[in-house]
């Protein structure tokens, strides 16, 4: 695989790690009051 | 070409380690609670500290002191934060949150006191180890610069529709509540403490 295509297929990946990371830090949280 | 590939080579070891980092971030922050819990607990030095503060007579405080709960089984002093059910959210992810439509401790009733298992954000599992409280045990709360011991009579599991935890109580009484079990909103873990005595 050319480093082109590795850093293409990095470069997506990160930006699904950015993308959990945000969804867990804002979003992860257990609704407690939603009763 | 070849400055080309050397370039993108450098650009892919920097991205790797920024996957791993993100990644590890996600994996390991639910569990610094408990490792903070094992840490703290790794000699008995914080647990004996917070049982005097539960044991001693109140101090005359020289000045106001903030609403807090002290619980030795949790290794846990936190503040107790006061906020409308429309702030809800936002008093939660500061720590505990006594709930307005129940008591309060220094007028008896039944005080209901919230806080989340797991957040990402800090601070993180304030009542992460509610679970830790057992029947007898005997914890603090400070409030309006009162000193309010209670113990433990109750630990159960009740689905979140279960609103009687919230009831109205004749005799005073302090109910704590989470989620359960631990990272998951399926029910509630409640823990009743009856009132021991004021200062």
């Amino acid at each position: 695989m050319s480093e082109r295509v590795k850093f293409g297929l990095l470069l997506l990946l990160l930006i699904f790690s950015l993308l959990l990371a945000w969804h867990v830090n804002a979003g992860f949280k257990d609704v407690l009051v939603g009763r | 070409m070849k400055l080309l590939t050397s370039s993108f080579k450098k650009a892919n070891d920097i991205l790797l380690v920024l996957i791993i980092a993100l990644n590890l971030y996600v994996i390991v922050t639910p569990y610094v609670p408990a490792l903070s819990y094992h840490w703290q607990n790794r000699n008995d030095h914080k647990r004996q500290a917070l049982i005097r503060i539960v044991k001693a007579p109140a101090p005359v405080p020289a000045k106001p002191q903030p609403n807090h709960i002290v619980i030795p089984a949790m290794l846990l002093d936190a503040p107790i934060y006061e906020g409308s059910v429309t702030d809800q959210f936002k008093t939660l992810d500061k720590g505990i949150w006594r709930w307005p439509g129940g008591s309060t401790p220094d007028k008896g009733g039944n005080t209901v006191l919230l806080a989340h298992r797991f957040t990402y954000t800090n601070p993180r599992g304030t009542f992460y180890y509610l679970n830790k409280l057992t029947v007898g045990q005997e914890f603090a709360v400070f409030y309006n610069n009162r000193k309010l011991t209670y113990q433990v009579s109750s630990v159960s599991e009740v689905p979140p529709t279960d609103v009687d935890i919230q009831a109205p109580s004749d005799k005073p009484e302090l109910t704590l509540y989470t989620c359960t079990p631990l990272w998951l909103p399926h029910d509630r873990l409640v823990v009743v403490a009856d009132l021991e005595g004021k200062l």
